[in-house]
């Protein structure tokens, strides 16, 4: 089933879904995104993009547009692209809402931070990282 | 000695403290006391910078693009006491600053081998761990004395991998 970016599609589990890093949520020695990447922000709720068909450069496009072009956006050093499923594993939810375009939302996080925690560890360790190039 | 312990690394010698706005009594006074306190190790020298770097990189607001809070002073003082509060011979971890302002001590052996502890404003700490098919976290209470659990998932973390206990 192709994406499309006009209208809200629910998240199969084998979809991919990228986390934009700032440049404190990745190692570049051990080549892993921290799972700082994944802790959820002041609104409760983890910012990711929806990738499939889309080459590297494509995302690169996304990220200068939508998140370092945004109010107060930050520079997009890399992607911490994991399945859907492991979301769903580590007990959350992706929750779509194609606000930029392809953007959804990480929900469900639980209050106790040393559970908030666990969760991003998983999420983290099933994630792979791509620095983008020239940096 | 819980505030001497707080104001070790912050005055240690070595680090750059201007003693331009200090009174003579006072810059006698601090002269002395850095004659007291040994220098740092090469291990505590480099966790206070990776701590200072982590604390400068979230000194403003919304510093992620996220909207993440700022690590105020009183949580880089926290985690300068956690830091303070490691026994030698654990392995320098990963500082950084968390999206709520708190600050984020990382050790990684492996993708599912992780500890992780965050330091906040207040008398506790939070940790999360991954060892193989087993996790774990919590939240301890933390003073000047490193919590019994942190410290037994940090051997649980590296045992055989070269930790003293």
């Amino acid at each position: 089933m192709a994406w499309r970016a006009d209208r809200l599609e629910p998240v199969t589990p084998d979809e991919h879904l990228a986390c934009l890093t700032h440049t404190n949520q990745f190692r570049r020695v051990e080549v892993r995104v921290s799972a700082r990447a994944f802790l959820p922000g002041r609104d409760g709720t983890t910012s990711v993009f929806r990738v499939d068909d889309l080459t590297n450069d494509q995302i690169w496009q996304l990220a200068d547009e939508h998140v370092a072009g945004a109010p107060d956006g930050r520079p997009v050093v890399g992607t911490g692209t994991l399945l859907a499923e492991s979301v769903t594993e580590a007990g959350l939810r992706v929750d779509p809402d194609n606000d930029p375009p392809r953007h959804a939302a990480i929900v469900d996080w639980p209050a106790d931070k040393g559970d908030r925690k666990l969760r991003a560890l998983k999420l983290a360790a099933a994630a792979r990282l791509t620095i983008r190039p020239g940096l | 000695m819980i505030a001497e312990l707080s104001l070790r690394p912050a005055f240690a010698p070595g680090t750059c403290h201007s003693t331009r706005s200090m009174s003579p009594d006072v810059l006698r006074r601090y002269n002395e006391w850095c004659q007291l306190t040994p220098p740092l190790s090469h291990q505590e020298a480099e966790a206070a910078a990776a701590l200072k770097a982590a604390c400068a990189e979230a000194a403003t607001d919304n510093w992620d693009g996220y909207g993440a809070e700022v690590v105020t002073y009183g949580v880089k003082l926290r985690a300068q006491e956690f830091l303070d509060a490691l026994p030698a011979g654990v392995p320098l971890p990963t500082i950084a600053a968390d999206p709520d302002g708190e600050v984020d001590f990382e050790w990684y052996v492996g993708p599912r081998q992780v500890f992780s502890v965050s330091v906040g404003g207040r008398y506790e700490v939070a940790y999360a761990g991954i060892f193989g098919a087993n996790t774990t976290h919590g939240t301890e209470f933390f003073m000047d004395e490193l919590p019994a659990t942190v410290m037994e998932n940090l051997r649980r973390l590296y045992s055989g991998h070269g930790v003293a206990g």
